[in-house]
């Protein structure tokens, strides 16, 4: 577990500390728009019961979920060369053990830095933040979410350009001392791989 | 753009804390507590046999586990309605006709060296048999010996209406109203010995709401029984000599029905979402379980369970079997605080 995050976390900084080689000029100007939609598989990362040190945090196939799949449409605009602003509408799923089906729905704000633009190749970086309506068997909760993305495309012509995307989404699901359920307040993690479509103009 | 923002957060602020109302366990921690579902739907675990092989009860028939193929299944204008597996490994069958004009037949099955012997028929038209192999009526309680056709009456329990029994391992209670209209709680072994009778409990004539009974010894037992206004259940001692109130569970227990086990003085009771820890002698705060041998089945919705035997049929200490609904068996073992799925292949 450790040592695919220790790795991607270096990918991204040689990344970024290699952006200016690779980013001789910028591509981007503010008012540029990207719209972009994603489709993957989502792997179940992490459930923490933060509040039940019996049951800790559990990982992968300890959490009781199976591999999902995810979805998602974006839309940003450019405040600068670099930095991008927009939203984000998601879903994602994943069945249990018992066979019951989990849904994620994120609804993002959506903050992406370009450290790399060559026209050719971009590689975004993006922290979004917002909340997730989850639902599983009869519970409901809309969740203060986060997360954070790594999203290298390649722009086959000028417009259009295909990617890949990952990343770690982190819901909330928290209740009060005085709720029956306080102990089964949870921090959970979503790591969805997707492959991207976007178009920018 | 400031309005935006604030109308955004006061939308955010009020799904918040509008959330979850109607689940009665945090979505990821039901979903991480969800267990392996199987094609099968168990409706009672009915024990091991001398050499610690597992059969149960589904809707459509008597299996044993590692079989594909049922050991007596429904057919023939007939449903098994119950069975009891007997320690020498003989079964009794409780069916029901479809023609609901016809009654039920109840039927002994002594296990020869591989295979079950026809079935003979034992007279009577009983209402239920439970796991312990005690079956009843309007007429009365009764065991069978094992041999004729005859069932043998319990003495003293008989002329009944509205008869509520549960089984727990061993010993059955039985809550009973008697040709003089008054409701009486009776206990007995899975010989038909008596170790309860006739006790007064006009707490108990709501009968559905009688959530669970444990044995904790020979002389003393527990009630759990569901109180009419609140929901909550409230545990009665039981001996011999009568039943009185000794504790309240938290009041937050949910479950309708209370499956439990006993463990080193310790009663363990199936909740909705947990297992609830009190002392044997029903006294003291009761502990709310959610990990070790509860982490895997404090979702699942368990049918009965039962102390394990090992391949000689001996009673394993602190190990049990816990059938579920939809899971299959679970193994409780206690002593290093864990349970394990026991799958049919």
């Amino acid at each position: 577990m450790k040592k695919p995050i220790i790795l991607a976390i270096v990918m991204v900084l040689i990344l970024i500390a290699a952006a200016p080689v690779f980013a001789r000029s910028t591509y981007y100007y503010a008012g540029d728009t990207m719209f972009s939609i994603r489709a993957g598989v989502d792997f179940p990362a992490f459930i923490s019961f933060y509040k039940d040190a019996g049951r800790g945090t559990v990982f992968f196939n300890d959490t009781h979920l199976k591999l999902g799949g995810t979805a998602s449409l974006a839309y940003q605009g450019f405040l600068s060369e670099y930095i991008a602003i927009g939203g984000e509408l998601g879903y994602m799923f994943n069945y249990s053990r018992s066979g019951l089906l989990l849904t994620t729905v994120p609804i993002m704000v959506k903050f992406t830095w370009f450290p790399v633009q060559t026209g050719r190749f971009d590689l975004g970086v993006g922290l979004n933040l917002g909340g997730a309506f989850i639902r599983y068997n009869e519970g409901k909760y809309f969740a203060p979410a986060a997360s954070v993305t790594l999203n290298p495309t390649y722009y086959i012509n000028e417009n259009w350009g295909i990617g890949v995307e990952t990343g770690l989404l982190m819901t909330l699901e928290s209740y009060s001392s005085k709720n029956s359920k306080n102990m089964a307040s949870a921090l959970a993690g979503l790591m969805p791989v997707a492959l991207t479509l976007s178009y920018r103009h | 753009m400031k309005k935006t923002i604030i109308i955004a957060i006061a939308v955010m602020a009020i799904l918040l804390a509008s959330c979850n109302i109607d689940a009665t366990d945090g979505i990821y921690s039901e979903a991480a507590s969800s267990t392996e579902s199987t094609a099968v739907t168990m409706r009672t675990f009915l024990g091991q046999d001398g050499t610690g092989r597992y059969y149960y009860l589904t809707d459509e028939g008597i299996f044993l586990i590692g079989e594909t193929d049922a050991l007596f299944s429904n057919g023939d204008g007939s449903i098994i309605r119950a069975a009891a597996l007997l320690d020498d490994g003989s079964l009794l069958i409780l069916r029901q006709s479809t023609d609901i004009t016809k009654g039920s037949t109840l039927t002994y099955h002594a296990y020869g060296s591989s295979t079950y012997k026809t079935g003979t028929v034992i007279n009577g038209n009983y209402a239920n048999l439970l796991t312990n192999g005690l079956f009843y009526n309007s007429l009365g309680v009764y065991r069978y010996s094992g041999s004729g056709s005859e069932a043998t009456a319990l003495e003293g329990l008989s002329g009944l209406s509205d008869v509520r029994a549960i089984v727990t391992d061993d010993y059955s209670l039985f809550i009973i109203k008697n040709t003089s209209g008054d409701y009486r709680a009776y206990v007995a072994d899975s010989d038909g010995t008596l170790k309860a009778a006739g006790l007064p409990c006009t707490m108990f004539e709501n009968t559905t709401l009688i959530g669970g009974f444990q044995a904790v010894d020979d002389q003393n037992f527990l009630i759990f029984y569901r109180q009419p206004k609140n929901s909550k259940m409230q545990v009665f001692k039981m001996t011999n000599s009568g039943i009185g109130t000794e504790a309240s569970i938290t009041p937050d227990f949910s479950g309708t029905e209370a499956v439990s086990f006993i463990y080193d003085g310790y009663v363990y009771i199936k909740d909705t979402n947990s297992f609830k820890k009190i002392k044997a002698d029903g006294t003291g705060d009761p502990e709310q379980i959610t990990t070790g041998f509860a982490a895997n089945l404090r979702t699942a919705e368990i049918t009965n369970i039962l102390p394990a035997r090992d391949s000689e049929g001996k009673v394993v200490e602190g190990v049990f079997i816990a059938g579920t609904k939809s899971s299959m068996l679970y193994r409780i073992d206690m002593v290093n605080n864990e349970s394990t799925q026991i799958k049919n292949n």
